[in-house]
């Protein structure tokens, strides 16, 4: 694999130097680069075409919602403890990417009664958002539809608090790269409410560690992909503490040449005994010339654990397509309505109206046959 | 002219080469007539229904059905649906993500447009199925949830007979509507039916017990058994089945 050995110089930041990882980073970043599971991750992407995103000029994304009290921007902050953070190992490209360009911090130190909103417009700054115990907030992400893009955003959820993210992407002309990495501590709640249609490359990584005891993690995805578009959706939750928590629901339609990857990886390790981990991942493939790639993966290192794990590729359910025409529904609108409906399943959060019709949109336009 | 007509219907399972279901079977129903079929389980009730709805997976080898003397045989599910054939489902689906009252509306939309007709404004609509909904004692928070998604069996049945009632066909099959309701629901439901019935419809209720018909009176009991219809007789042979059992005449 060729981008595997496209090592470029990292610039480091002055803030790595107060830090852990400050020990070794460039050796570790290239010892990152080389471990096989990295090639899994990259299996249906090349990573080059993510890592080239790169040169892109960094602009800072814009916010609203950062004016409430309780949300400190700090721009290139120095003394940030990131060491429990930020992880070289498990994404090299991500922390690259910090390297080479300006950091954005948000503390938020009080309940937010608005969402937190990040509307990114091109290669973003990376953003690092530290969310103080027992805060409660919601935090938005949408991005400029057209162009190339990147953001990497890396969360940490102090204990007892509770985040809902709700993240559109919409263009479909674009290669686009997001990754998330989100740390919850104790009996803290993360929910994300993803809603995507597939671009010219999207790449979604989502890396979330239940770092606390009865840390809790769920997610939504609606996903659809048409023409020729591409969506790659890597996504890794780790239990790492006792009577942690997760629920994903993951939901695509691939249709036309569409082609779309899903992995969803639940990771538990030695310590986190009484933990429960749920993945549904159905994927609805429409015509014949749709690929869906879908690899649930379960790494299970202790004996006292609840886990739910199924990955299904499917067509539209006979059944119920029959029990909408025998109401006089014409196939094609019926089969317009499963199609609807089985996003829908996943549509969630707050933007869930606008999310809704975007994704259905590219079914207009659709022979429904 | 019948309402409806089947003369000497024989239908496979599957394809042409499938097992034979129903072996001639020959109905006719009028304008203002309610026809009970009754029989033991596997006789081909269900069949019959999903034959004359039109339902993939069945061959009709010979033989013919028509509604209002239009033959039905060559139209799909959804025109026969707009012919004014309904079906109220033995076992009704579940259909997660759609709601139930977007389903409903793209149903009377359909049959709108297909009529030419005008379709009916949303607020007026809501306000419709609201009041059937409580007429029929379903909670009216079943609207915003997935179509049957979650409803218990009698909470599915009711459904079925709001259907019937906002879609108004003009000739209904009820395949065991009664089956697994308690005598509450078994009320609601065959008052819902009852509401429905007019001279210028016809129902055609399938069912395996006789307790339905002491609400819903029908004109005409059939028996079908190894799918042919052996006795006719008037709602008394109900009773007469239901004190000798299906064997007295099988
Ligand atoms: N889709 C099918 N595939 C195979 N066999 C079927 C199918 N539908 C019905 N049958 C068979 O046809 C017979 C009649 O079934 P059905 O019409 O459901 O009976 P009833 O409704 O009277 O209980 C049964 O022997 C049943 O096993
Ligand atoms: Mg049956």
């Amino acid at each position: 694999m060729a981008d595997l050995e496209t090592h470029e110089p990292l610039d480091l930041p002055g803030w790595l130097n107060d830090t852990a990882l400050a020990k070794d980073p460039v050796e570790s970043y290239q010892r990152a680069l080389a471990r096989p599971a990295r090639r899994e991750l990259w299996k249906y992407t090349p990573a080059h075409k993510i890592t080239e995103l790169r040169q892109l000029p960094a602009i800072q994304p814009s916010l609203s919602g950062h004016e409430q009290a309780g949300v400190t921007v700090t721009a290139n902050p120095s003394n940030l403890d990131l060491a429990d953070l930020i992880s070289i190992q498990r994404a090299p490209e991500a922390f690259a990417q910090l390297c080479k360009q300006p950091l954005l911090h948000i503390a938020v130190t009080a309940d937010l009664a608005q969402p937190l909103s990040l509307h990114h417009q091109g290669n973003s700054w990376p953003v690092i958002i530290d969310v103080a115990p027992s805060i409660s907030m919601t935090l938005i992400e949408d991005c400029e539809q057209e162009d190339d893009q990147q953001q990497t955003l890396w969360l940490r959820l102090g204990a007892n608090s509770a985040v809902t993210h709700a993240r559109n992407s919409f263009g479909t002309t674009a290669l686009h790269w997001q990754f998330v990495s989100v740390q919850v501590h104790t009996d803290g709640q993360y929910r994300l409410h993803n809603h995507a249609l597939a671009s010219t490359l999207r790449r979604q990584d989502t890396q979330i560690q239940l770092v606390g005891q009865g840390a809790h993690a769920e997610l939504t995805s609606a996903v659809m992909v048409a023409e020729r578009l591409n969506l790659d959706q890597q996504i890794t939750i780790e239990h790492i503490n006792a009577h942690t928590t997760s629920r994903q629901r993951v939901h695509n339609i691939v249709a036309d040449r569409g082609k779309c990857t899903f992995n969803g990886r639940i990771h538990i390790h030695e310590g986190a005994k009484s933990s429960d981990a749920q993945l549904s991942n159905k994927n609805l493939g429409l015509g014949a010339n749709a690929t869906i790639n879908t690899k649930p993966e379960l790494e299970i290192y202790n004996d006292d654990v609840s886990c739910a794990h199924g990955a299904t590729i499917g067509q539209l359910d006979d059944n119920q397509l029959f029990y909408l025409c025998s109401r006089g529904v014409a196939p094609t609108v019926a089969r317009r309505l499963l199609c609807e409906g089985f996003l829908q399943q996943c549509v969630d959060g707050p933007l869930a109206d606008t999310a809704g019709s975007a994704l259905v949109a590219p079914l207009q336009d659709m022979e429904m046959t | 002219m019948s309402l409806l007509e089947v003369k000497d219907l024989h239908a496979n399972v599957g394809e042409e080469d499938g097992q034979e279901i129903l072996k001639g079977l020959n109905l006719q129903i009028q304008a203002g007539e309610v026809h009970a079929i009754m029989g033991p389980n596997g006789s081909g009730k269900s069949t019959l229904a999903n034959v004359l709805s039109g339902r993939p997976g069945y061959t009709v080898t010979r033989g013919s059905l028509s509604l209002e003397s239009e033959d039905l045989s060559h139209l799909e599910p959804h025109e026969r649906a707009q012919a004014g054939l309904f079906l109220a489902f033995q076992y009704p689906v579940e259909i997660p993500g759609v709601s139930n009252m977007e389903f409903l509306k793209a149903s009377t939309d359909s049959l709108a447009k297909a009529h030419n007709a005008e379709q009916p404004d949303a607020a007026s609509f809501i306000r419709q199925v609201r009041t059937l909904a409580e007429t029929l004692d379903l909670d009216p928070q079943f609207l915003k949830r997935g179509v049957n998604e979650g409803f218990s069996g009698g909470e599915k049945k009711r459904n079925e007979i709001l259907q019937l009632l906002l879609l108004d066909p003009k000739m209904a099959i009820l395949d065991e509507t009664d089956s697994g309701l308690d005598i509450d629901a078994l009320k609601v439901v065959a008052e819902g039916v009852n509401r429905y019935r007019s001279a210028n419809n016809g129902v055609l209720l399938i069912t395996h017990y006789q307790r339905l018909l002491d609400y819903i009176v029908p004109d005409v009991v059939h028996v079908l058994a190894d799918g042919q219809i052996i006795q006719s007789g008037d709602k008394n042979l109900a009773l007469e089945l239901e004190a000798k059992g299906y064997t007295w005449l099988t």
